[in-house]
């Protein structure tokens, strides 16, 4: 192969310009100043991999390899907020702080108010679009006060929100759980399956929070809060050391 | 603090999940963090009486069965913002879950979130057992370190969607698995996955269920159960036990796979005090003909006894040399096998059009039901499809099913089996992908339990019976996120923009120029439309007496269950030698325990047994009430479908399509809006049907599929209500949307075909039935 073929090889010219730079580097850099301490207890073999690593590492900082990495980036802002959790993590709540966490947001941790109904559904598969009105005929004899028609869920008791809405759905759900006792018999109300006369008998008001039950879960969520409200206090903190400004701001 | 250094890495990654992980482990520090006053995890429940029990009565209750987080080798990777304990607060409704930016591949940075609109009553968040929260832990453990992991392993996952797509493990995910399988690296993580499961246990609300899934892969074959445990913390073994041992990359078998996992829960579980577990198969329709072996059937093995009557069963380790299946593994296997995910993220299991064999005794020969989301099928809409597909693919896109018109067929459409058996020796007849990867009729529910019947007759025992169930597999912790709209995916960054859910162009060497959007500098052009198959998955609905961890693992165990492709549809069913009484349709529907009523003797329940028939009596009465989901869509149709070994010894399935159905005429929903076309149309349908064909000294079964009307698939609500695609615009020289098109990467809303380098496009209108699948109801002849 002649010279000129040869230099015309894209490899032969990378290499060749590439010892030109290094070589130049070399030259131009100034005598070594950075010291690269090495652990005592390291091997032979992790020395040298540890020089190394140290070696490339800094000398990739130096040139700026490490200025907008997305990488490197979201590595930083991990490790700046394991950080700053870490000293929360450690804590260990008191009956008495989980007590004050627990009376900030008791809504959080409420069982379920509970009601008893009257009730009657009109099925679309049993009377159709006929339902409506046969429910409208029923409540008004209903509020006469006759005796509603005896069907295995004529009487709906010790219910909550949850078990109306998987049973006919979240509109009747809403629309029931809003009642008042006063009202009697109210409908048609219509649902999914068809349309429900209703008539709130009692509510059950929620039992008071167990405290002894719901004790881990109090204690995750406070843990959970106290890393949020550190982490949001430190950024908020350290948001004062910067100045930030929009391109198009004054100098 | 020296004991949380093996997990501060994880804390370091600063996410929510992290966060929780990270008291977690605190608490593993000293027992101290969050244990304090509270019960010890684990501690028996007090005996529960729950508001909405009903003495006499069961109610009805839905919930996931499959989930995985971050805790899942593969998970990890493709959404890592989660932990067990953020698929139980996304199921309960209380908190959103965090995903990764639509379309990015960063799966450690949170950039959506999604909710849960309707809470779930139960959960079982079912992590891989092989690896379990390896990488979570570990990935994390130095600065750098999860990138690195990232880079070298969850690239290489992520790039090998085809591989995941079959169902494979990559290589280098199985050689790092058999290399820590004797590890106990998935000790502390399952002991997070407990403690979580206990703490967001909340009886009577919402029940967390003890679990993991066995992923047995070898071969590619898959062979999966998910293991679901009774009781709390302490009362299950310390450890999962995966699929995966030091030699598994290497020497790949699977031939023991499921004893190995019966013999390990029987002695860790149920021969121990307070230990109750049991298995759900999944996944049999990627099984190969694996999952149920067929009687007498050698699969070129060398067996050691009489195989007439009998599927393989034990082999000697390390050979091929088979047992045939005997009584007490038969015993071994029905008591821990409980119950069948009959659909899906991966597809429904219960039959796929096209493949039925000779057990379908319909004349038809096909079961028009059964183009329901199927997972691999083997109608393309090709001239060599298997004939029964004629009839389902006719050339249409707009109301053919979805599978008609899948673009790459070489990933998407598998053969039929030649023959099928363990450690990868299922073959189709020919062609085929390289891992022999094909499909069988015992690859599906309806027609694996009457081959155990079958076998039950040589056996006496029919090892294959399981009761129904459903789930979603999600592999983004979004547990009981079921929607058809928004679906978001269940792969985290696989499958999480419209481009990867619907399909892509995709050449041999992208990466060295190549361009899919040009046909003449694209080697091996293909349209990679994997996922369009894909879909949201199901729910399970069990009938309990109460909502808690006894109440859902007793109406498993029992098969008084059923499973739905989504929508919170309810199903029960009864039979009787005797005549069913007038209002045995509305007792139904109450929840009332007809087992104890008085004037229904010897009657059967769902998942239950017919007893011995009384003399003189005629074919059992059947009644199947079902509900529509009362935030879904009306009901349309009841099908019955009976397994049952006929005069000759054969097993046979025969469909009763539209046993009962509504009246007014069905009509598809609207193409532009997708609304249903509700009309007077029922909220529930009650079957009462006697069994006219019945023959009281052979096996039967009876289970009852429900359907809704017809709604829009998916992929229907992507390509016409999200955006209105245009497949017209079609460029004709290389099948794709202009390039400054706003449609670019929608080229999957259209079905596509070339004729001499011209690309032509038709639009596809995808709508599903939704359904309900009810567990049957067994008459096993006395023997």
């Amino acid at each position: 192969m002649r010279a000129a073929a040869l230099w015309r090889d894209p490899l032969v010219g990378f290499a060749v310009i590439g010892s030109l730079l290094f070589g130049l580097d070399a030259w131009l850099r100034p005598a070594p100043a950075e010291e690269i301490m090495v652990p005592s207890d390291l091997g032979a073999a992790q020395r040298e991999q540890f020089i190394r690593e140290q070696i490339m590492v800094r000398e990739a900082r130096r040139r700026g390899l490490d200025q907008g990495d997305s990488i490197i980036n979201r590595q930083l802002q991990q490790s700046l907020r394991a950080l700053i959790e870490a000293q929360v993590n450690a804590q260990v709540p008191s009956d008495a702080v989980l007590h004050a966490w627990l009376a900030q947001s008791p809504e959080r941790y409420a069982a379920a108010e509970r009601f008893d109904f009257q009730h009657q559904l009109f099925r679309r598969s049993d009377c159709g679009k006929q339902c409506p009105e046969l429910a409208t005929r029923q409540l008004a004899s209903l509020r006469q006060g006759d005796a509603p028609n005896d069907t295995p869920d004529a009487r709906l008791q010790q219910v909550d929100h949850a078990d109306l809405r998987r049973r006919y759905g979240a509109a009747l759900a809403d629309a029931a759980v809003a009642l008042q006792i006063d009202q009697g018999w109210v409908g048609p109300l219509a649902s999914g399956l068809g349309w429900h006369l209703l008539r709130l008998e009692r509510r059950h008001p929620a039992p008071p929070p167990d405290f002894a039950a719901l004790r881990p879960r109090l204690a995750v969520d406070w843990l959970q809060a106290q890393r949020d409200q550190a982490f949001a206090a430190e950024i908020e903190r350290l948001r004062n050391h910067y100045r930030i400004r929009e391109p198009g701001d004054d100098q | 603090m020296k004991a949380q250094s093996f997990i501060a890495p994880v804390a370091r990654r600063g996410h929510i999940a992290a966060a929780a992980l990270a008291l977690l482990l605190g608490g593993c520090d000293g027992g101290r963090a969050i244990n304090g006053a509270a019960p010890a995890p684990g501690e028996s429940a007090p005996e529960v009486s729950c508001a909405d029990a009903r003495p006499g009565f069961k109610n009805s209750y839905f919930g996931d069965l499959h989930t995985h987080t971050s805790f899942s080798l593969d998970a990890y990777f493709f959404n890592a913002l989660t932990d067990p304990r953020m698929a139980h607060r996304f199921a309960k409704g209380e908190a959103p879950l965090p995903l990764p930016a639509q379309g990015s591949q960063d799966v450690f940075t949170p950039a959506r979130e999604i909710r849960l609109d309707r809470p779930l009553d139960f959960n079982a968040v079912t992590d891989h057992a092989e690896f379990l929260g390896g990488f979570i832990n570990t990935c994390g453990q130095a600065q750098g370190l999860a990138n690195l992991c990232d880079q070298f392993i969850g690239q290489g996952i992520r790039d090998d969607i085809r591989a995941i797509a079959a169902g494979d493990t990559p290589f280098q995910t199985q050689l790092l698995q058999s290399l820590v399988a004797d590890s106990p690296t998935s000790l502390l993580p399952w002991r997070q996955t407990r403690q979580i499961n206990d703490e967001e246990y909340s009886p009577c609300r919402y029940t967390t269920l003890q679990a993991y899934e066995y992923t047995s892969n070898s071969l590619s074959q898959m062979f999966h159960r998910n293991v679901i445990f009774r009781g709390n913390a302490d009362q299950v073994p310390i450890d999962v036990f995966p699929a995966v041992g030091p030699t598994t990359a290497l020497l790949p078998e699977n031939g023991n796979d499921d004893w190995d996992l019966f013999d390990h829960l029987q002695s860790q579980c149920l021969d121990q005090p307070d230990c109750d577990v049991l298995t759900i198969i999944h996944n049999s329709n990627r099984s190969d003909g694996r999952m149920f072996l067929a009687a007498g059937q050698r699969s070129g093995r060398q067996v050691l006894g009489d195989l007439d009557g009998l599927p393989l069963g034990r082999k000697i380790d390390g050979t091929d040399i088979y047992f045939p299946m005997n009584l007490a593994d038969a015993n071994l296997r029905r008591s821990l096998d409980r119950s069948f995910e009959m659909t899906q993220h991966k597809g429904q299991s219960e039959c796929a059009a096209g493949i039925s064999g000779a057990y379908l005794a319909n004349d038809e020969g096909f079961d028009p039901g059964c183009v329901f989301e199927v997972d691999n099928s083997v109608c393309a809409g090709n001239a060599d499809d298997p004939p029964a597909c004629a009839a389902l693919c006719q050339g249409d896109p707009w109301t053919d099913p979805h599978f008609c018109s899948l673009g790459d067929p070489g990933q998407t459409v598998v053969p039929l089996c030649a023959i099928t058996g363990p450690d990868g020796s299922s073959r189709p007849a020919s062609g085929g992908d390289s891992t022999g990867n094909c499909r069988s009729p015992l690859d599906y529910y309806r027609y694996a339990m009457v081959e155990g019947q079958k076998i039950r007759e040589t056996l006496g025992v029919n090892p294959y019976r399981v009761n129904v169930t459903a789930a979603l597999d999600t592999h983004a912790a979004d547990s009981g996120n079921a929607a058809e709209h928004p679906f978001v995916g269940h792969g985290g960054v696989l499958d999480d923009d419209p481009r990867e859910q619907l399909g892509f162009y995709g050449c041999d060497n992208e990466d060295m120029g190549e361009d899919p959007l040009d046909p003449a500098n694209c080697s091996n052009r293909t349209f990679v439309d994997f996922a369009r198959q894909l879909n949201p998955g199901g729910l399970a609905g069990v009938w309990a007496t109460e909502n808690t961890r006894d109440g859902i693992f007793d109406a498993i165990h029992a098969g008084e269950s059923w499973g739905t492709s989504g929508p919170r549809l309810r199903v029960r069913s009864v039979a009787s030698w005797q005549p069913l009484p007038d209002d045995i349709c509305r007792r139904l529907a109450s929840g009332e325990d007809l087992t104890a009523a008085p004037d229904l003797p010897a009657a059967a329940i769902m998942g239950g047994d017919l007893p011995a028939r009384a003399a003189g009596s005629p074919g059992p009465y059947l009644a199947v009430w079902a509900e529509q989901d009362p935030e879904g869509h009306p009901l349309q149709q009841i099908d019955l479908v009976k397994g049952y070994i006929n005069a000759a010894g054969e097993p046979k399935v025969r469909v009763f399509n539209a046993a009962v159905a509504t009246g007014a005429p069905v009509g598809r929903p609207d193409p532009d809006s997708c609304a249903v076309a509700v009309g007077a149309h029922p909220e529930s349908l009650c079957l009462r049907w006697q069994d006219s064909d019945f023959d009281a000294s052979r096996d039967a079964y009876w289970y009852p599929r429900v359907r809704e009307l017809p709604s829009c698939r998916w992929s229907a609500f992507v390509c016409r209500v999200d955006r209105q695609i245009d497949c017209a615009q079609i460029d004709p020289r290389n099948g794709a949307f202009p390039a400054d098109s706003d449609q670019l990467g929608f080229e999957g809303c259209c079905a596509i075909t070339q004729v001499d380098g011209q690309f032509s496009a038709a639009p596809r209108f995808d709508t599903i039935e939704e359904r309900a699948w009810g567990s049957p109801i067994w008459y096993e002849a006395a023997r």
